[in-house]
């Protein structure tokens, strides 16, 4: 195998590619990245790396084959030598069992293991596929992954649902005190419903992938798999098995109190008022009356804040209490200039919209 | 023709003596019962073949009036007993009247009755229940009785004895339960020519636990008292580090009464529960003073059970009672190596060490073990010379979040750190201390503060000014994060974080009372738990202790 290699590109998928090998592991294989050479009318450099759970593909066009091959090869080492130098182009070849990287000055041998060993990165099935904008999905990606949990023993909710159904395609994600919800519509109707539930960390190496928002993405939905195929790179994950919590039935139908404000503005008070929360208790009070939001923290080791600002505030006035960050959360990804939020009473979930497709329940907190 | 006829009673008898007359012990503590409640204060045993071939007990009680005497073998006879009510106060050991009789229908059996002031005093023989006429005696105030054979006309029984040795031993524990409960009555205990227990009378139990096993032990327990209206419960206890393997080593009392108790026993372990490794067993003498009309004793014919009007009440005063004590107790536990070979009672010849051989020797070992056990040892332990502005050893938590330790951590050449860990065990000064890194964030060279020493990523050996203190490092850690949670509970309402989908959790109707009970400590915590359902058990908390407490993402009711 012999190539040269535009170097930024391939730094750029380097970055991606290494990102999904496994930093320690009893198998040493999979601190690697696979690479594969192809020539022919399309000369192209497949990166290959998976920790058996993920599996990333990214291929390279920017590339001149001498001879075609494979290799595998440690993935730290490989990313941090391109990285470093700073040619505009670089030289690999493979030589006997090591892998020689050459730029100008410099010249590096990486010892090699066996192609055949590596775990392929394919979807396993046919699956369903689906279509979706690029820039719809890492839109919804966005707007969910940071309401899932990390690390809880309830392993459905360390992940993001996905449902398709008809044109409609549903993200959710919780970790049991905040939910956000976002549907998204597809340009095809799909004749079966689907669900599946998606690691998280998927879904946010998703949002890396599918920068260039005029792409197209292929979602290939299997039995224990999902694949997201964009822009010359294919995502391959398990989906996480267990049971999502029905997550309709935590959205509430009703409200008492319906408040419409500036999202910056309203982000910009959260901050403020988030600066003397207690770390033993982080709560901040939201009082709302007469077309005004006042929101206070109190610090017994610091001291306070109050902060106010206008709404558009319709049905009765009440007083509640959140934990900040949730609310900053799903206020910071958002885009609308106007937000609305619902409420019923201070011990009963609150409603945060945007626009008829995102919806985000936060549980109160008691002070 | 009538099949159904009416015992003899000498056949009733024997047949009574089966249940309270198992084996020489049982006889042993009738008659030493029998004494003390005479009010001796002198008993002294002698016996024969392990109490087969003879139990003789001598008190300087009361004595028996000698018109009384032949009603002593008389069955269900007593002077213990006045009427059916009291029967419901009982404040002497026995009251059955049986064991008297019982006895003399299964051995022979000599009675020898001196009351004090008198110069002679009656005798009366039983010998496999034919009562003999009572004859004069002389004698010092006091009653001598004597049991020869036991069991001589019923030969199954005799068969089932066991050694002379296990029924010496079973003897002298129900002599030592007795001696226990009564440490202002002197006690002896002779087996033949043999001298086994000695105790002179004395006010303090401590004294008696002392005199009977040894003064080490004794000396180390932490004495518990509480007091309510009608019970006062005392209790000598050993510190978590003297636990012994089993159980032999508890002694309950009720009204100085010895009895088994599970309810006891369980408090006990309660209280003892993560303060010693689960299989291991506290030493504990507990004595429980219950108004008698609160404790039913007549449950067991050897009396060695008993029933409490409020198991409950007595379960939760001694578990309180001590682990109030604990908490206010440094349970440290404490190994002193020097002072130890002088004080155990070893022979004394290897007493006076020449210690600067000693020293020498201990040298010489350490440096063996570390040359040895440096290969072995090497990415296994750690050493982390604490950071200079926090010498608690726990301050260096980055090591504990089970996030990897930094190459640099494991000493590559295991000899170098450890001299600097310990620089007095390096007898070649000559050695340079090794070279520190600037990188090597563990060993700053700055360090003047204690150093520790990490091993298995469990375990903190770190030096204090007289020895060494060894520290589980999980234990402290969730000690840590309990003491967090009750200052932060202690200081105001726990900021109370409501849950979207409540966690369910099933429980059996024993664990929901017991959470119905706990409720409203769970709500200080910043739990709220719920029935869920009519019917079913599940129960919801709904609400979370504050983030800062628990991992923010954690489920910490599952």
């Amino acid at each position: 195998m012999k190539v040269i290699c535009n170097r930024a590109r391939l730094a750029e998928a380097l970055a991606l590619v290494s990102g999904v090998a496994v930093a320690r592991s009893p198998r040493p294989i999979l601190q690697c990245l696979r690479m594969q050479v192809e020539n022919g009318d399309n000369p192209t450099l497949t990166l290959q790396a998976t920790d058996l759970e993920l599996g990333v593909k990214c291929e390279i066009k920017e590339v001149e084959v001498i001879e075609p091959g494979q290799v595998v090869a440690n993935a730290s080492k490989l990313s941090a030598i391109v990285h470093e130098v700073a040619d505009e182009t670089i030289t690999m070849n493979l030589e006997q069992e090591s892998l020689e990287v050459m730029a100008s000055g410099s010249k590096f041998k990486l010892f090699t293991f066996d192609p055949s060993e590596f775990p392929p990165v394919a979807p396993k099935e046919e699956g369903k596929i689906i279509s979706i904008s690029a820039a719809e999905l890492t839109r919804a990606a966005n707007l969910t992954v940071y309401a899932a949990a990390r690390e809880t023993t309830r392993y459905a909710i360390n992940g993001l649902l996905l449902e398709v159904k008809g044109n409609k395609m549903v993200m959710v994600g919780t970790d049991g005190r905040r939910l956000a919800r976002v549907i998204s519509t597809l340009e095809t109707k799909v004749d079966t419903e689907i669900s599946s539930i998606i690691p998280a960390r998927t879904i946010q190496m998703l949002s890396r992938v599918a920068t260039d928002s005029d792409n197209m993405v292929n979602i290939r939905i299997m039995e224990n798999q999902v694949a997201f195929e964009v822009g010359g790179v294919l995502l391959v994950t398990s989906v996480i098995d267990g049971k999502y919590p029905s997550y309709d039935a935590v959205i509430p139908k009703e409200s008492t109190t319906k408040v419409k404000m500036d999202r910056l503005t309203m982000l910009s008070a959260l901050r403020r008022a988030a600066l003397l929360v207690s770390k033993d208790s982080r709560g901040v009070k939201v009082q709302l009356a007469q077309d005004r939001m006042t929101i206070e923290a109190h610090s017994p080791e610091e001291g306070e804040a109050a902060v106010e600002l206008p709404v558009e505030l319709e049905g009765e006035a009440i007083k509640i209490a959140f934990n900040p960050d949730y609310l900053i959360d799903p206020l910071k990804v958002l885009v609308a200039e106007q937000v609305v939020m619902e409420f019923r009473a201070s011990n009963a979930p609150a409603v945060l919209k945007s626009g008829s497709d995102f919806v985000y329940v936060l549980m109160p907190v008691t002070i | 023709m009538s099949k159904i006829k009416v015992l003899p009673v000498h056949l009733v008898n024997k047949i009574a003596a089966g249940e309270c007359i198992e084996r020489p012990a049982s006889v042993l503590k009738e008659l030493v019962e029998n004494s003390i409640d005479a009010g001796a204060t002198r008993i002294d045993v002698f016996l024969e073949q392990g109490g087969c071939k003879l139990i003789r007990v001598v008190d300087n009680g009361g004595g028996i009036d000698p018109e009384d005497i032949s009603l002593t073998v008389t069955p269900h006879a007593t002077s213990k007993l006045a009427d059916e009510d009291a029967l419901w106060s009982i404040s002497t050991m026995g009251f059955r009247g049986e064991a008297l009789a019982s006895i003399g229908s299964v051995a022979q059996l000599k009675i020898s009755s001196v009351v004090p002031g008198n110069d002679s005093g009656q005798t009366i023989e039983v010998d496999g229940g034919q009562i003999s006429q009572k004859t004069p005696c002389a004698g010092s105030p006091g009653t001598t009785i004597e049991v020869h054979n036991l069991f001589f006309n019923t030969p199954a029984r005799r068969k089932f004895l066991k050694t002379t040795a296990t029924e010496l031993n079973h003897c002298q524990e129900h002599l030592i339960r007795l001696a226990l409960a009564y440490p202002n009555v002197a006690f002896s205990l002779m087996h033949g020519n043999r001298q086994l227990l000695q105790l002179s009378a004395t006010d303090s139990p401590r004294q008696r636990i002392s005199d009977i096993f040894n003064p080490q032990l004794a000396d180390g327990l932490i004495q518990v008292f509480t007091q309510t209206k009608n019970i006062t419960f005392t209790a000598y206890l050993s510190r978590p580090s003297q636990a012994k393997s089993s159980a032999n080593w508890q002694y309950f009392f009720i009204n100085k009464r010895a009895i088994r108790d599970r309810f006891i026993t369980h408090a006990l372990r309660e209280a003892y529960r993560g303060l010693m490794p689960p299989d291991r067993q506290p030493v504990g003498f507990l004595f429980l003073e219950i108004e008698p009309s609160i404790v039913d004793v007549n449950v067991h014919p050897t009396k060695s059970e008993v029933r409490f009007a409020d198991s409950g009440l007595i379960h939760s005063l001694v578990l309180g009672a001590i682990r109030e004590r604990f908490l206010s107790t440094d349970l440290t536990a404490e190994l002193s190596l020097a002072q130890s070979t002088q004080s155990a009672d070893s022979p004394a010849g290897t007493q006076p060490e020449n210690t600067a051989e000693h020293q020498q020797k201990i040298k010489e070992a350490m440096k063996d073990f570390f040359r040895t056990n440096s290969q072995s040892t090497q990415s296994k332990i750690k050493f982390f010379p604490p950071k200079s502005q926090n010498s608690h050893p726990y301050g260096e938590s980055t090591h504990y979040n089970n996030t990897p330790p930094s190459p640099s951590a494991t000493p590559k050449p295991a000899d170098e750190p450890i001299k600097s860990a310990f620089p007095p065990i390096t007898d070649s000064p000559s050695e340079p201390l090794p070279q520190k890194s600037p990188s090597d964030e563990v060993l700053p060279p700055s360090s003047t503060a204690t150093p520790y020493l990490q091993i298995h990523n469990s375990y903190l050996v770190v030096e204090t000014p007289d020895g060494l203190m060894i520290v589980d490092q999980h234990a402290m850690h969730e000690r840590v994060l309990y003491e967090q949670l009750k200052s932060r509970v202690n200081s105001g309402p726990v900021l109370k974080q409501k849950l979207l989908m409540p966690d369910l959790i099933n429980l059996t109707p024993a664990q929901m009372a017991h959470v119905e009970q706990i409720k409203s400590s769970l709500d200080q915590a910043g739990i709220e738990v719920e029935p869920f359902g009519p019917q079913t058990l599940p129960f919801i908390p709904c609400r979370q202790s504050s983030p800062s407490l628990t991992p923010p993402n954690s489920s910490t009711t599952s």
